[in-house]
């Protein structure tokens, strides 16, 4: 990882497209702007993390349900929709 | 032994849920970028069947052990809004390809009951049928949950311990704390340079 330092109201360029700025520091929370072009998507980490942990156990590595009961117990509950 | 045997275009893979499956080629998509904690797998079939309907599995062709239940999260979540052209605009879709474009939530089925499962609201997966293409999608200014009860239109959200959660956060849905959300809020006010960010 790199490490840099720097003061309110400096950047730095990550790329040639995506510059952060340093906006305000208080008391142990800083506020960063970021430009960035639309197609690189920028979120708060522990966003994505959730996302990925949901993908890590979503993924199906072994019937730890069986989908056919799922279904079954949808289509009793909710109705069938004829597509 | 290779995953796949061709036929033309027909290709042989092996699936987790159905045994060995045949799809055209034309069937498969594409994810330029894999999906959180799966980058590396881009490419995925979707393989609908009667009797597991309202779910699909979403098949990756190279590895035969990943597979998702993915499902139209508009069968329960009739207001769904994942800001599709700006999402399509961002992938870098054109126009034309909107019509074509299906949303799809990926199901975590892991509780071992068919009530308890949830939907990720938060990362939809959009898939391109023209260009055969798919990304997950992550609406990170959205008040959706990443985990959606899809039997429980009451309690709508399932904490990370399984257990639901009620009270002040259930109308944001996202299990954030409320300072976290007042953050997310302030954030979108930094000044210069400010963009919409989806």
């Amino acid at each position: 990882m790199l490490v840099l330092t720097r003061k309110v109201g400096e950047r730095i360029m990550i790329g040639d497209q995506v510059v952060v700025q340093i906006i305000g520091a208080n008391r142990g929370s800083i506020k960063i702007g970021i430009e960035a072009p639309e197609t690189v998507p920028v979120f708060r980490y522990e966003v994505y993390e959730r996302i990925q942990q949901e993908n890590l156990r979503s993924a199906k590595t072994g019937g730890a349900l069986d989908i056919k009961k799922a279904a079954l117990v949808w289509q009793r509950t909710k109705g069938k929709v004829t597509p | 032994m290779a995953a796949d045997e061709r036929e033309g275009n027909t290709v042989k893979i092996k699936t987790e849920q159905f045994g060995e499956v045949a799809i055209q080629e034309e069937e498969i998509i594409c994810m330029p970028g894999g999906m959180p904690g799966f980058l590396e797998h881009k490419r995925f079939v979707v393989i609908s069947r009667e009797e597991t309907w309202p779910f699909s599995v979403y098949q990756c062709v190279d590895d035969p052990e990943l597979s998702f239940f993915i499902m139209d999260p508009f069968l329960f979540k009739s207001d769904y809004d994942v800001q599709l052209p700006q999402a399509a605009r961002d992938v870098g879709w054109p126009k034309e390809d909107m019509e074509q474009i299906k949303i799809y939530s990926i199901v975590n089925t892991s509780m071992g009951t068919p009530e308890k499962i949830t939907a990720n609201l938060l990362g939809p997966l959009l898939i391109n049928y023209r260009a055969r293409e798919a990304v997950q999608r992550v609406l990170h200014n959205s008040p959706y949950s990443h985990r959606h009860r899809i039997f429980d239109a009451l309690s709508q959200d399932t904490a990370d311990d399984g257990s639901a959660s009620a009270g002040p956060d259930s109308g944001l849905s996202n299990n954030d704390s409320s300072s976290t959300a007042t953050a997310e809020r302030a954030g979108r006010r930094v000044s210069d340079g400010d963009r919409d960010t989806v």
